[in-house]
C-alpha cells in the first residue's frame, strides 16, 4: 500500500474504531460514550484518507477497517462457547393451506414485478433523473453517469419495496405511479434535454 | 435511543431477503466465487505462461519496434482495426501486443517471442463477467445478480434487527444451525460496505446494455458509442485512406517529459496504416482509483488532449473509478488479497444463506432433502469444476475445452450429491436439530 504518513494515520484510526466498537458491544449494556468515540474514529478515519488521498485514500481506510473487523471475527472462531441449549425437535405440519398452484402463480407474478418490471421502472426513472439534471445545467457526462449509476440503485431498493407490500393492489399501484411520474417527462423531452 | 424495525416489517423483511435470495442464490455463489478467483487475473496469466518475457519498463523505440513487427506478422490479412500494447506494469511485467485476431508477448527490443497463452484466464474473466454466455445476456444476467446483492443488503438489514448489535458475535465452535447463522450474519455486516462497492459497480458495467442502451435509444438514435462519447471521449472520424504507421515514440516521450507522475500502460492504435489513424495512451495516476486517463495523440505523437477521466466532472472521474473499485486492482498485492479474503467471505453468506433457509424449512417439519443435496453439489461444485479446469490446462494446454469441461463437472457434481442423497435413504433426509432460541 503506497502512501504517506497521514495514510497510515488514517488506517490507526481506522483499527482503533473498530477496536472501540468491539470494546463498546462487548458490554452487557452498551456505551454511549464508547460507541461514539468508535464512530468518530471511524468518520475521522475516513475524512483523513480522504484528505489524503480522495476516494482512493477512502476506499483503502474502508479496506482497512473492515480487515480490522474481520480479524476480530477470527480470533472469535476459536473461541468456545460458554453454553450449548439443548437441541429443539423439529415441527411436524400438515401443509394445508398451502396449495402450490397458487404459490407458484403468486410467485411468478412477483418475480415478473420486482425482476423485469422493477428493471424497466428503474431505468425510466434513471432516464428522467437524467433530463432533471441536465435541465438544471449538470453536464451530459453527468446526466450519462447518472442513468448508469442510477439504474443498479433504484432498481433493488424498488424491488425490495415491492416485496415488502404484502398486498398485490398495493404493489401494482406503486409501481404505476413511478412509472408514469418518471415516463411523462422521459416521452415529453424524448430525453434531449 | 435505540432504532428498530416493527415486528412486522422485519418478518416482511426476512420473507423478501429469503425470496431474492432463493432466486439468486445458484449463480450469485458462482460469481461470487469467480470473482474472487479473478482478483488475480494477472496472476493467473503468469502462471499460465512462465516463459513469456518479463521487463520492468520498454523503451518507446522497442514499443515502436514491436508494433511494426507485429502489423508486418500480420501482412497476409487485413489491418486491424484496433492494435493494443500492454506496457510492463508491476502486476504484469510483460509487453503484450494484442490486434482484432491475436496477442503476442514481444521482448525488451519489440521483437516478437511467443503467442499470448492465457485461455484459462480468459475462460476464468468470462465466467465471471458474463457466465459464458454471450455479452449482452451474460452481462446483463451478472449486472442483474449485482443489483439483487444491493437488494439483499438491504432487505438482510431490514430482517435482521440484532445485526449491528451482534457483530462481533461468532459462535463457529457449536457446529450446528446456530453456527451457520452466525457465520451468514457476521460475515455479511462485515463484509457489507465491500458488498455494496463492488455489487454496484458490478451491477453498473454489467447492466450497462440496459441503462446505456435505453439512453442511447432514448436520446441518441440508439448510437450507444454517442451516449458514452461525453464520458469517455469520442472516436475520431476514421479516413481509410492508406499511411505509413503511427509513430508511438513521440507520444511516450510527450508522455515521459509533460506527465512525469503519470504511467502509461496502454498504448492504443486505432485505425493503424491509415490516414485517420491515432495514438491513444492510457496512463495510470498513483493513488486514484480511476483505472486511468485517455492521452490522445495524432500519428507523429501531436498531443490532442486528455478525456477527463482524471480531471473531468464527477459523472466521467465516478465512471472511470467502477473498474478498479470492482476488480480491486488499486493498491497493488494488499488490497488484492483483501479482495480475495472479503470475497470469500461474501462467497461464504451466499452459501450459508441457502443452508439456513434449508435448515429453517426442517425444522419446521418440512425438510428438501433432494433441494439441500443439490445446494451441497453447487457449493462443493464451482471450486471443484474451476480446479477441474485449471488441471485440464496444465495437462491439455491452452485449447483445453473450459467452458464444456467447467459446466460439465459441475452438472456431475450435482447429480453425484443427488444419488448420493438418494442412496442415504431417509437418514440424511432427517431434519437438522436445533438449538432452543
Amino acid at each position: 500500500m503506497a502512501g504517506g504518513g497521514l495514510m497510515w494515520l488514517a488506517a490507526a484510526l481506522a483499527v482503533a474504531g473498530i477496536l472501540l466498537l468491539r470494546a463498546s458491544w462487548a458490554r452487557p449494556v452498551r456505551s454511549t460514550p464508547l460507541n461514539l468515540c468508535a464512530w468518530l474514529a471511524l468518520l475521522a478515519a475516513a475524512i483523513v484518507g480522504g484528505v489524503e488521498a480522495g476516494a482512493w485514500g477512502m476506499a483503502v481506510t474502508a479496506l482497512v477497517a473492515t480487515g480490522a473487523a474481520m480479524l476480530l471475527l477470527a480470533k472469535a472462531v476459536f473461541e468456545q462457547p460458554r453454553w450449548k441449549r439443548p437441541a429443539k425437535q423439529p415441527r411436524e405440519v400438515d401443509g394445508s393451506g398451502n396449495d402450490p398452484k397458487t404459490g407458484l402463480s403468486r410467485g411468478i407474478v412477483t418475480f415478473l414485478l420486482a425482476g423485469p418490471i422493477a428493471l424497466a421502472v428503474s431505468t425510466l426513472f434513471a432516464l428522467a433523473a437524467r433530463i432533471a439534471l441536465i435541465a438544471t445545467g449538470a453536464s451530459e457526462a453527468d446526466g450519462n453517469v447518472a442513468v448508469l449509476g442510477l439504474v443498479p440503485l433504484v432498481w433493488p431498493i424498488l424491488a425490495f419495496a415491492l416485496l415488502m407490500f404484502e398486498r398485490r393492489k398495493t404493489q401494482f399501484l406503486v409501481t404505476g405511479a413511478v412509472a408514469i411520474a418518471t415516463l411523462l417527462p422521459v416521452v415529453l423531452v424524448g430525453g434531449q434535454a | 435511543m435505540s432504532f428498530a424495525f416493527a415486528k412486522d416489517t422485519v418478518r416482511k423483511g426476512l420473507d423478501a431477503h429469503s425470496a431474492i435470495g432463493l432466486v439468486c442464490c445458484a449463480l450469485l455463489y458462482l460469481i461470487c466465487a469467480t470473482g474472487t478467483a479473478v482478483v488475480l487475473y494477472e496472476e493467473w496469466q503468469r502462471f499460465e505462461q512462465p516463459d513469456a518475457p518479463e521487463m520492468t519498463s520498454i523503451a518507446p523505440a522497442a514499443v515502436q519496434q514491436g508494433i511494426e513487427n507485429v502489423l508486418a506478422a500480420e501482412s497476409d490479412r487485413d489491418t486491424t482495426t484496433h492494435l493494443y500494447v500492454h506496457m510492463p506494469t508491476e502486476a504484469l511485467p510483460r509487453t503484450t501486443i494484442t490486434t482484432d485476431t491475436q496477442a503476442f508477448h514481444v521482448d525488451a527490443d519489440g521483437a516478437i517471442v511467443v503467442p499470448e497463452e492465457n485461455a484459462w484466464a480468459e475462460f476464468l474473466l468470462a465466467l465471471h463477467y458474463r457466465l459464458n454466455l454471450p455479452a449482452v445476456y451474460g452481462m446483463t444476467l451478472v449486472g442483474a445478480f449485482g443489483a439483487m446483492i444491493v437488494a439483499l443488503s438491504i432487505s438482510g438489514i431490514v430482517a435482521h434487527p440484532r445485526i449491528f448489535r451482534d457483530a462481533f458475535r461468532l459462535r463457529a465452535r457449536r457446529r450446528d444451525d446456530v453456527a451457520t447463522v452466525d457465520w451468514h450474519n457476521r460475515l455479511a455486516v462485515w463484509s457489507l460496505p465491500f458488498a455494496l462497492a463492488i455489487a454496484l459497480t458490478g451491477a453498473m458495467i454489467g447492466l450497462f446494455y440496459v441503462s446505456g442502451g435505453s439512453m442511447a435509444a432514448s436520446a441518441y438514435g440508439g448510437d450507444s458509442e454517442a451516449a458514452i462519447a461525453p464520458i469517455f471521449g469520442a472516436e475520431a472520424e476514421a479516413d481509410l485512406t492508406p499511411a505509413p504507421v503511427a509513430d508511438a515514440v513521440p507520444a511516450l516521450t510527450y508522455m515521459a517529459r509533460e506527465y512525469p507522475d503519470v504511467t502509461p500502460y496502454y498504448v492504443i492504435l486505432h485505425d493503424p496504416r491509415t490516414a485517420g489513424q491515432h495514438v491513444q495512451i492510457v496512463g495510470e495516476h498513483e493513488r486514484r482509483l480511476i483505472f486511468g486517463e485517455y492521452y490522445a495523440f495524432g500519428p507523429q505523437g501531436e498531443f490532442h488532449g486528455t478525456a477527463g477521466m482524471a480531471d473531468g466532472t464527477v459523472g466521467q472521474q465516478l465512471a472511470a473509478s467502477t473498474y478498479n473499485l470492482h476488480f480491486g486492482n488499486y493498491g497493488g498485492l494488499p488490497v488484492k488479497i483483501a479482495y480475495i479474503v472479503f470475497g470469500l467471505a461474501l462467497t461464504v453468506v451466499v452459501a450459508t444463506g441457502t443452508f439456513i433457509w434449508l435448515n429453517k424449512r426442517a425444522r419446521q417439519g418440512r425438510p428438501a432433502p433432494r433441494l439441500a443435496a443439490a445446494w451441497w453439489g453447487i457449493v462443493y461444485g464451482v471450486p471443484v469444476a474451476l480446479v477441474a479446469t485449471f488441471i485440464a490446462r496444465l495437462a491439455i494446454g491452452n485449447t483445453a475445452p473450459f467452458v464444456a469441461l467447467f459446466w460439465s463437472v459441475l452438472a456431475l457434481t450435482i447429480g453425484v450429491a443427488l444419488l448420493r442423497k438418494r442412496n442415504s435413504g431417509t437418514r440424511a433426509a432427517e431434519p437438522v436439530l436445533v438449538p432452543a432460541e
